[in-house]
């Protein structure tokens, strides 16, 4: 395969709310992901993360941009080209066990996206069903049980394997472990790498705990009221993060180490509302480096070394200081 | 230090047509001013009992089995439900992690924080309008004034969150019960919470119980640690200590786990054995890699290895010396 698997374009999804209001989630987002890599999109609620993996599942229609896959355009699809394609792009959600029907036994919850597939038969389908099982660490033994009967660690394993029973390229995952406890939260981490390395399959990592991502993902892309203010590969992002809103959040993270001394770097006030966008660049009003150009106008993307990217007026000149 | 807040021995269960289960099992805790003890284990450890227990807020199928919860000379398990209401906001305040299930839907925000702050304080509602907007400044909600006049449905969860803290606040209460402060608040508004917290604690001589599954709260916003696991405090100690040497092989187990889930560096993740906690003798046992057949047969009573730090382990004195390691 040439070219990136995933390939979002200048991707735009307002919601109108009357007449002449409308909610601007994603305003202008754009980043691709490479066959076999992690990409994090970070942000606080409101950042338009979770919209944006929305849109690339069409789960809803952007207003604008482009989005393609494996060099085909998704939203030029008619919807049974798309349904095709939908063996490729799996999702995991972020609450385990309501993301399962509780009804059905836990071997027809993974069989069904392969029943939807339409390409193999019932004895195949039971294979892979077990060989599935057996990889995300649950056993096959598990396919006559239900969902209530597993912890929320292993019923997030289960959402994992049903996405991954199709064999996909791309899997999105919205906040995959925001839900678990401790304990389990690092055993999930360390599955979802092991099996982007064992079946070489791509992510979208939606999240707000920038440390989950920190384990899983090659490259984040931050993103702060619909749109990415710094991408870069991650561990360049965590050492020294040059937007400051992507210095504010890592800031705000709190190590399970009372030695550890907390950097603070903190934005005056709230997330404007995505209703009304702050004109300029729209951390201006939070930000302490902002001057009158902020004001004035979106930065552009400025470009580093190692595919680092940053949106900001100020972030080179304040690197060095 | 004198204590403000005395929890004795108190057990609860839990009622079914199939019988009762016991959910807490003999927690003991004392809080004194100006101290803030984290207290930290998974789901179902029976955190949120323990401090919806002390303002008697557990209904039926909860059942107080026991104990004492001791605060200003008086026993909180034998008050009624007039004398609870009195306290309730007042001297004990408590926030819920599901903060729209106890917001009104039907009222405007101004009128349910007027309505917290009215029914302890004999103050216009003019007056407790204007210390809403206060309070609603103090958790970091931009135009309170604006927002008097909404409704639940037209906040974000996290403004909810922060809502019913900025209810907990009303009444400079001396002991603050906090059940996870931070569940559903993004990062930069989560430090704003505890920043707060901490100083109300450090200035006004209150106390808080910060109930929370996030070991960086706790590592960095309480004086104190105490673990549950299976309704019982199986390890508590002074944070620094905790963190540098914790005593029970759970603790040792959560401090891995949270290590290796913010930390690359931390090489894999220990596979959970998913086995149930044991209903005789030590919970822990099945789970626990340095389990000998004695812990099978008795409750570890709680041991004090050192002063002001005690763990419910057998094997307590040898972990601490140096001879088996967690």
């Amino acid at each position: 395969m040439s070219g990136p698997l995933l390939a979002v374009d200048g991707l735009v999804k307002h919601f109108p709310m009357d007449r002449r209001r409308k909610v601007q989630a994603v305003n202008d987002v754009s980043f691709e992901i490479g066959g076999g890599e992690a990409l994090a999109l970070v942000g606080e609620s409101g950042s338009g993360k979770t919209t944006t993996g929305r849109c690339i599942l069409r789960l809803i229609q952007p207003t604008a941009g482009a989005i393609r896959f494996d060099g085909m355009d998704l939203l030029a699809m008619e919807p049974r080209s798309f349904r095709a394609l939908r063996p490729r792009i799996q999702m995991v959600f972020q609450e385990p066990y309501d993301s399962l029907s509780p009804r059905m036994r836990i071997g027809a919850i993974v069989e069904e996206p392969l029943k939807l597939a339409g390409s193999a038969g019932p004895a195949e389908r039971l294979d892979r069903v077990a060989e599935i099982l057996d990889l995300v660490r649950l056993g096959s033994g598990t396919m006559n049980r239900y969902p209530h009967q597993f912890s929320a660690g292993q019923q997030q394993r289960i959402g994992i394997a049903r996405a991954l029973a199709t064999r996909p390229d791309l899997v999105v995952l919205d906040e995959p472990t925001s839900a678990l406890d401790v304990s389990v939260r690092a055993e999930v981490l360390d599955l979802l790498s092991d099996l982007r390395a064992d079946l070489g399959v791509s992510y979208l990592f939606i999240s707000h705990d920038l440390t989950a991502v920190r384990r899983v993902c090659d490259r984040v892309a931050i993103m702060y009221l619909g749109k990415i203010v710094e991408t870069g590969e991650t561990e360049a992002i965590f050492e020294r993060p040059l937007h400051p809103y992507s210095r504010a959040l890592l800031s705000s993270v709190l190590y399970p180490d009372p030695e550890v001394d907390l950097p603070r770097f903190t934005l005056e006030g709230e997330i404007p509302s995505p209703i009304n966008l702050p004109r300029g660049c729209h951390l201006h009003g939070r930000c302490p480096w902002a001057e009158s150009r902020c004001e004035d106008r979106y930065p552009e993307v400025e470009r580093h070394d190692a595919g680092r990217a940053v949106s900001c007026h100020r972030a080179r000149e304040m690197a060095g200081a | 230090m004198p204590t403000l807040l005395a929890i004795d021995d108190l057990h609860v269960s839990f009622e079914t047509d199939r019988g009762r289960t016991a959910i807490l099992h003999g927690i003991s805790l004392d809080l004194e001013p100006g101290q803030t003890i984290g207290v930290v284990g998974e789901s179902g450890s029976g955190k949120t009992v323990l401090v919806r227990a002390v303002l008697g807020l557990l209904d039926a199928p909860f059942a107080i089995d026991g104990g004492r919860i001791e605060y200003e000379g008086a026993n909180l398990l034998e008050y009624g439900e007039a004398e609870l209401e009195r306290i309730r906001g007042r001297d004990i305040a408590l926030t819920t992690p599901e903060p729209r299930k106890h917001l009104n839907p039907l009222t405007t925000i101004g009128d349910q924080i007027a309505k917290v702050i009215r029914a302890h304080a004999d103050v216009s509602k003019e007056a407790a309008m204007a210390r809403a907007v206060e309070l609603l400044g103090m958790v970091g909600i931009p135009d309170p004034e604006l927002r008097l006049a909404g409704y639940p449905h037209e906040m974000s969860g996290g403004m909810c969150q922060r809502i019913i803290i900025a209810m907990a606040l009303a009444h400079d209460s001396k002991i603050l019960l906090i059940d996870e402060p931070t569940a559903g608040l993004d990062v930069t508004i989560s430090r704003q919470i505890l920043d707060l917290i901490r100083g109300l604690v450090r200035d006004r001589g209150a106390a808080a119980l910060i109930v929370s599954r996030d070991l960086g709260v706790v590592a960095h916003y309480c004086r104190d640690v105490a673990v549950m696991y299976a309704g019982r405090i199986v390890e508590q100690a002074e944070v620094g200590t905790f963190f540098r040497q914790p005593l029970h092989p759970y603790s040792a187990r959560l401090l891995r786990a949270a290590a290796a889930a913010r930390d690359r560096a931390v090489g894999r993740a220990e596979a959970t054995a998913l086995l149930p906690p044991a209903l005789d003798g030590c919970s822990y046992a099945p789970r626990c890699a340095l389990a000998e057949p004695a812990c099978e047969a008795s409750i570890p009573g709680p041991a004090e290895p050192a002063a002001g730090r005690w763990v419910r382990c057998l094997r307590a004195a040898a972990i601490a010396h140096g001879e088996v390691a967690v």
